[in-house]
């Protein structure tokens, strides 16, 4: 049996320095450079290695503005089968929430599917919701953060996840849908033949019509939250210098320790 | 007026429709999904199915109007029956929100009975507990958990949820959010109650700190927020504080959980990152790997604690758990001490404002001094040596 696999990658500025449209306070995605989300790298990678060592098929889908199709092009030159943009006025604008469903509809649309790889967070929203938001709304149980998988059998995955304390081994049945840190894996490069199979790869695009959803449910207006202002994030502090030798800048440094309150450790403190 | 039916002829008895459903409407019934009367018409199960058994017929969408609701809700996550410290923030925040809007303050408890435990929920700023002490609850699942809190949300209509961003919130939050079609702002440095519409105000960072956006869940109900740790405080313990604590009974059964095999936790020597009071943090600017040593002395004759810049992580000079910023871990110590650190607002995006910044860094122009306490400019390196011999330690010792 082999297995179907989903990817779900997202389109990010290269650079955090960003534009806003000032009506919408969304950000202006038009005119600057974009990559894919790194996170998302170690979720395609998980996913071409599993379609290598169990068999199967491997689907990259993303929403955004049409270009975004160049990142689907890449994940195609790395080695996944099929690639599918949702692309639609009517999508723009959508919080997590009316992200993970419009994807969820995708996702359904697609037939079935076993295993569903997102990146444990895009880097400009910085939000890790939308891969648990998308399980909900898909009825499969979802683990974050995971570092490690490996198949107990052709339905039944153990998984390795980080936690704040440390880390935690689930077993699933699948299907499933997984968040991957960067401990996972170590994304391939793309080939000299990866980038020529780039040149003339096929994205579908689907829009709204496409899909099985409530129009009200998707984009701008089918989101639960709204932006109201930003502001820049600015904090400036005005600090002291402190010059000399390194002796007498490390003689100051443990004068501002003991202002703040810190105590030297005592011989029994010391783990040595 | 709403109707809702199974199609029994499709459906397969697949169950999938089970955990999608967040008020436990569906239960199995001869190998067929049967929906009983606890069912809203959300039409959550309808595109689970995958044999299109589930069929609803509704008036309109169940969020056109913002449904009633009151009082803040705050999610008390537990790691061995113990309360975690953002849960004590979080229950100070509410306080605080709570006098501008005259809300009660809920905390929410899942998990082992710890009659302790709730008693300092109450004593922290809860005016009632709710607690549902189910022994699959002891570990902390994130399957089942959403759907437990999810029911709770149905059942008492919160108007306003908070939930810690630690590992675990950041994951449960979005799934319960999603079950309830609700809207979910993540990471919230910021929170007020807007006065003319008593809205929650969530502010967050976005683009790597770059930006402040302030977000608005306007007309679905519970408003949820997962907060950053280490940013709200918490007020001190009144154990002369009274509250209500109600033992939810809950039937779990319908619910799925998931299968933790094994959960570790990690020991390392010296105080964690979280608790230390001194943390030294090392960027690219140290040089190269074979410096790191010196750091690892400098900590551990301060006692204090060892952070990364996301540039060292990657380099795979350190691993992973001493990532400080925007896309590691929030800390909040007294004293930070910078070694060789550029200072990019991701970083600077996992420090508390509070914290007493010494930056040591030979270039001239990082950016981390424009927000720095106290600016060395000079070798790191030799610093953090002469440091340590002051401290009584040897940096080239092994």
């Amino acid at each position: 049996m082999s297995l179907e696999i989903v990817v779900c990658v997202k389109q990010v500025p290269a650079s955090t320095r960003v534009r806003l449209n000032a009506a919408t306070n969304t950000i202006i995605r038009e005119g600057i450079e974009m990559m894919l989300n790194p996170f998302d790298a170690y979720a395609l990678e998980a996913a071409l290695r599993i379609k290598t060592s169990m068999g199967g098929r491997v689907t990259v889908i993303s929403m955004g503005i049409p270009s975004a199709a160049e990142i689907l092009r890449f994940a195609l030159g790395l080695g996944a089968d099929r690639a599918v943009l949702l692309s639609d006025k009517r999508f723009a604008g959508a919080d997590t929430l009316a992200t993970a469903y419009s994807l969820a509809a995708a996702v359904r649309k697609l037939g079935t599917w076993d295993l569903i790889f997102c990146g444990r967070q895009a880097v400009d929203g910085d939000t890790a919701q939308v891969g648990p938001s998308l399980a909900q709304k898909l009825g499969i149980p979802h683990l974050t953060a995971v570092s490690r998988l490996e198949f107990l059998s052709p339905q039944r995955i153990l998984c390795e996840k980080m936690t704040d304390e440390g880390y935690q081994e689930v077993a699933m049945e699948l299907p499933a849908l997984l968040t991957v840190v960067k401990e996972i894996n170590t994304p391939r490069f793309l080939s000299l033949e990866g980038y020529l199979e780039t040149l003339g790869a096929v994205v579908e695009i689907w829009g709204a019509d496409d899909l099985d959803l409530d129009p009200s449910r998707i984009g701008y207006d089918g989101s639960a939250t709204w932006v109201m202002s930003t502001a820049a994030a600015e904090r400036c502090k005005n600090g002291k210098e402190i010059d000399g030798s390194p002796q007498e800048v490390a003689a100051k440094i443990l004068e501002t320790l003991t202002q703040q309150g810190w105590q030297s450790l005592t011989s029994e403190d010391r783990h040595e | 007026m709403s109707e809702i039916r199974v199609v029994t002829e499709k459906c397969t008895g697949c169950r999938l429709c089970l955990p999608a459903c967040p008020y436990g409407a569906i239960s199995m019934s001869g190998k067929k999904a049967l929906i009983s009367a606890a069912c809203v018409f959300c039409g959550a199960c309808v595109p689970v199915c995958r044999f299109d058994a589930i069929e609803l017929f509704t008036e309109k969408p169940a969020w056109d109007e913002a449904p009633s609701s009151s009082g803040i809700w705050v999610f008390a996550e537990q790691v061995d029956g113990k309360v975690k410290p953002v849960v004590l923030e979080l229950l100070g925040e509410a306080s605080a929100l709570a006098r501008k809007k005259a809300s009660k303050i809920t905390a929410v408890w899942l998990g082992p009975d710890a009659p302790d435990q709730l008693q300092c929920l109450i004593a922290q700023g809860a005016d009632e507990v709710i607690a549902v002490t189910d022994a699959r609850l002891a570990e902390r699942d994130e399957l089942l958990y959403p759907q437990v809190l999810a029911r709770l949300a149905v059942t008492y209509r919160p108007e306003i949820f908070l939930v810690g961003a630690t590992g675990f919130g950041r994951s449960i939050a979005p799934r319960a959010a999603s079950a309830l079609d609700t809207g979910l702002t993540a990471d919230c440095t910021r929170l007020d109650i807007d006065p003319q519409s008593g809205l929650l105000l969530q502010t967050r960072p976005a683009f790597g700190g770059n930006l402040l956006a302030t977000i608005l869940c306007r007309t679905r109900r519970p408003q949820m927020a997962t907060v950053r740790p280490k940013v709200m405080q918490a007020l001190p313990a009144d154990y002369s504080r009274s509250g209500n604590v109600r033992m939810e009974s809950m039937d779990l059964s319908g619910m799925a959980g998931l299968c933790i095999e094994s959960t570790h936790v990690n020991r390392e020597d010296g105080p964690g990152l979280d608790n230390a009071e001194v943390v030294v943090g090392i960027g690219r600017g140290i040089g190269s790997a074979r410096q790191v040593k010196l750091y690892k002395h400098l900590a551990a004759a301060l006692g204090a604690g060892l952070a990364a810049s996301r540039a060292v992580v990657d380099l795979g000079w350190v691993d992973y758990s001493h990532q400080v910023g925007q896309t590691g871990i929030t800390i909040a110590p007294k004293v930070y001490l910078a070694f060789g650190i550029s200072g990019s607002v991701q970083h600077m995006a996992g420090l508390s404002e509070n914290t007493h910044l010494v930056a040591v860094n030979k270039d001239e122009n990082a950016p981390i001094f424009a927000v720095a306490d106290e600016r060395v400019r000079a070798d790191c390196n030799e610093v953090a040596a002469a440091l340590l011999r002051q401290l009584g330690g040897d940096a080239a010792r092994e």
